[in-house]
């Protein structure tokens, strides 16, 4: 290990898991994996008000604000909007649309009172995350229910975007068991600029859940949780030809239950089962392009369910094996609203995995060999085989050098498999406005696929510093490639304007991307606390025709993306915080680089009290993160001055 | 859907069958004790940082932080805590040291006070015996910053958190940073003032 335990934070030390303490667990600083873990004290600091913005903090990530309710999140490529190539879950449950593999931003949007961590892996995971951990994975972990006992309200205002009421109590429900009950209310507005057709665009999110969590000593844990969102999406005072629809209001219902017990038979034998259900149901209002994603196409009711298991297991005293296996089982229905065929659709998919991954300690000191595979089944797609082969060396705890290859797939989404056609919003290269357009499915698209290459070194040359540098080469195969069939203008069955024409898909597309992300961590003292990063990108096809921007918006990377962070703690009861991020141009898009700057001041009256005053965005008037317009319900980022207070009793 | 997932479950069943039955003991394991009094002793650690000591506490500018562990065991959290921070310094350049005391009367003229799990103290005899003095009361017994007062540290799972009940900690004339709220449950003494 590269620390000893004192020289841990006090937030990392009430992060450590027992069994990572002893050394039984791997610790971040020998991963052979590009890994970033935010603690949920870094995103109090931060001033983020949700997990979809507090995604910035982390090295190599491209996070890209639509709109208030929803974000284009890619690392090294790939942010086509639905964050596809990214596999993002909650509590070890998937927050992606069975339909079109766009996140659920809402569903991750845990408060930051109840988040334990958000682990993020750049990179292919698909040995042990399956199929849609392409490009990375992030898993956002919520606090076990003991850790958040007694009562909590919190409130925060946002200048420009709105309200986020929450309230929770915890309690006590015996010796070992705990539980805590929470409700919240989120209200965001956002003003959408001209060129994505004006008007309002409002997100109201009303929430209730729970979570229960029983401690038999370290022998099993067992979790419950469920929750129900209910969210309104509203957009007034559109231009309808900007969307394709005459905007008016969408409301959608989400509810689901999760239950996982993990079992610790020894400190070397450990079984985890979890299981979880997912309903949701969409109700479109004339307006097709107000679904999750802020794009046309939007699931009307499915449901989901997944049962995993994983076993780890120390076989000798130099090797750690890690299987597993899991199921998922989903359904989706879609109604005419939002088919441009006109007729009611209903699919299922099955999904099953089996995986196995061994840590070899070899010989030489320090070296570490993991080796792994899964092999993941799809009933519409077939089966992939996910290996991957990693080596870390860690000659000293001062340094740990790494080295990976791996190979990941990401299956194709009903909306690109359907036997009827969606509306996606296509953009245009030159910026002019065309609507979302017809895209017919294709029965018979296949897994894209990725094959990767990573090189790292993590080095702590004194106990105040940390550095990470990883640097990477992908080959992507059986990209999805849009190619206009017809060009003609038409109306949908659904009544909507398809203005831009129809176009056809299929796995045409290989491209290739490398780069490196380099950052760092500094600690002069307790008080003080710096951090940097900077990424390079580069993604361009190698083979197959782009006939269309939106696969030209799949390609795009913004070359260069950085960040810096700074806290001080000036005495007991006051902390200042700022930091700046910067991304270079979309250009293939026209989206234009931008810098933000973000400022807060945090006081803490008491000890059960903390209140906040912050500006995001304090050095521009107003800029753009993402491809407004065509389809998209993108909006200008503004300045905003938010007010946070947090009381618990 | 029942059948689809009956065909996918069966193969899992066999493939886990094997493994499962040759690897599960009859008994669960014991807690790794030795891992948790090593990150207890950086808690303790942490807390000579974030919590201030009055000047009246200390002899001088230079006397060190004391930090007394009274435990019915053999030492073994006593030696945790030595290995993990004695000879290291405050923030404000004390050195802390470490001592084992067999009894609160051994414990007095510590700032510290860590009673290990399971002393045979009552409570009151607890809250009596620092009665009046700047001592941080540290324990790992369950209910103990409610009953007792200062800090409880509690095993959750794998992990190891810790409730405050920060009245009896500024009674003592003490003064906690507002990091460890953002770690800890905020608890009100149950005792009988």
């Amino acid at each position: 290990m590269g620390t000893s335990l004192t020289d841990l934070s006090l937030e990392e030390l009430h992060d450590i898991s027992v069994t990572t303490a002893a050394k039984h667990e791997q610790p971040l600083f020998v991963t052979p994996a590009a890994t970033t873990v935010i603690l949920a004290e870094d995103i109090r600091r931060s001033g983020m008000g949700s997990v979809g913005d507090t995604l910035r903090l982390v090295p190599g990530l491209n996070v890209a604000e639509q709109n208030a309710a929803s974000w284009a999140v890619s690392s090294r490529g790939f942010n086509g909007g639905s964050s596809s190539k990214m596999l993002v879950l909650v509590d070890g449950r998937t927050v992606l649309s069975p339909y079109d593999g766009s996140v659920y931003w809402g569903d991750a949007d845990i408060h930051m009172s109840d988040l334990q961590r958000i682990e993020v892996v750049r990179g292919s995971g698909g040995t042990l995350w399956g199929v849609n951990a392409v490009n990375g994975i992030i898993s956002v972990v919520s606090r076990d229910a003991a850790e958040t006992q007694g009562s909590l309200i919190s409130v925060r205002g946002d200048s420009i975007d709105g309200l986020d009421v929450y309230a929770r109590a915890g309690m006590k429900t015996g010796r070992e068991a705990a539980a805590r009950v929470y409700g919240r209310l989120t209200d965001a507005r956002t003003e959408l600029g001209a060129e994505a057709g004006g008007g309002t665009l409002e997100v109201t999110r009303k929430r209730a859940g729970f979570r229960f969590d029983l401690n038999r000593s370290t022998a099993a844990h067992t979790t419950v949780q469920g929750e129900f969102l209910r969210q309104r999406r509203t957009l007034e005072g559109q231009d309808p030809s900007a969307t394709g629809g005459s905007a008016s209001a969408a409301v959608s219902d989400h509810a689901y239950l999760l239950g996982r017990q993990t079992r610790t038979f020894s400190a070397d034998n450990q079984l985890t089962v979890q299981l979880y259900g997912d309903l949701r149901r969409g109700q479109s209002v004339d307006n097709s392009s107000l679904s999750g994603s802020g794009r046309a196409g939007t699931l009307d009711k499915g449901y989901e369910v997944d049962l995993d298991l994983t076993h780890a297991i120390r076989v000798s005293t130099s090797n750690d094996l890690v299987l597993g296996a899991g199921v998922r089982h989903s359904v989706i229905d879609l109604d005419s609203g939002n088919t441009v065929s006109g007729l009611a659709s209903r699919s299922h998919r099955d999904t099953g995995n089996v995986f196995v991954q061994d840590e070899i300690a070899l010989l030489r000191k320090g070296l570490l060999l993991t080796l792994g595979s899964k092999y993941e089944f799809h009933d519409h797609s077939g089966g992939d085989v996910l290996p991957n082969a990693r080596l870390a060396w860690t000659p000293s705890r001062r340094q740990t050098l790494w080295a990976a290859v791996s190979r990941a797939a990401r299956h194709p989404n009903t909306s690109e498999t359907g036997a009827v056609s969606s509306q996606l919003p296509v953009p245009s290269s030159t910026g002019a406005s065309s609507g979302p357009v017809s895209v017919a499915g294709n029965s018979a698209m296949r897994s894209e696929t990725l094959n990767s290459a990573e090189l790292g070194w993590r080095g702590k040359p004194a106990a105040q510093w940390t550095l990470d540098l990883v640097a990477f080469l992908n080959r992507y195969s059986g990209l999805r490639n849009l190619t206009a069939a017809s060009m003609a203008s038409g109306n949908t069955a659904g009544g909507g304007t398809q203005s831009g024409g129809a176009y056809s898909i299929d796995n045409s597309l290989r491209a290739q991307g490398e780069g490196f992300e380099a950052s760092i961590d500094w600690r002069p003292g307790e008080d003080w606390r710096f951090s940097a990063y900077y990424a390079y990108a580069r993604l361009h096809a190698t083979d197959g025709a782009i006939e269309s921007a939106l696969s030209s918006l799949d390609l795009a990377v913004p070359r260069h993306t950085g960040g810096i962070r700074g806290w001080w703690q000036a005495c007991d009861t006051l902390e200042v915080a700022a930091s700046a991020y910067g991304v270079s141009n979309l250009a293939a898009v026209a989206v234009p680089g931008y810098i933000r700057l973000d400022l807060q001041l945090i006081w803490h009256p008491r000890l059960d009290c903390e209140c906040a005053l912050g500006v995001q965005n304090a050095n521009d008037g107003q800029h753009t993160e993402y491809i407004a317009g065509q389809g998209f319900l993108t909006a200008p980022i503004r300045r905003n001055v938010f007010a946070r207070i947090t009381w618990r009793f | 859907m029942i059948i689809r997932l009956c065909l996918l479950v069966r193969p899992l069943v066999l493939l886990f069958a094997v493994p499962f039955s040759a690897a599960f003991p009859d008994e669960p394991a014991a807690p790794p004790d030795d891992a948790i009094a090593h990150v207890k002793a950086a808690y303790i650690y942490n807390f000579t940082k974030f919590v201030t000591w009055p000047d009246s506490a200390f002899d001088d500018d230079r006397a060190p932080l004391v930090v007394a562990v009274v435990e019915s065991r053999e030492g073994a959290c006593t030696h945790a805590i030595a290995e993990e921070i004695g000879g290291k310094t405050t923030p404000r350049g004390r050195p802390i040291v470490v001592r084992a005391a067999e009894s609160l009367v051994a414990a007095a003229g510590a700032h510290l006070v860590f009673v290990a799990d399971p002393p045979s103290i009552e409570p009151a005899d607890l809250r009596k015996a620092v009665e009046g003095r700047a001592v941080l009361l540290v324990g790992d017994t369950p209910g103990f910053a409610e009953t007792v007062g200062g800090i409880g540290l509690v095993v959750t799972g794998n992990r190891i958190g810790c409730e405050i009940n920060a009245r009896q900690a500024e009674s003592a004339s003490l003064r906690l940073n507002a990091r460890l709220a953002g770690v800890a449950r905020l608890v009100r003494g149950s005792a009988p003032n």
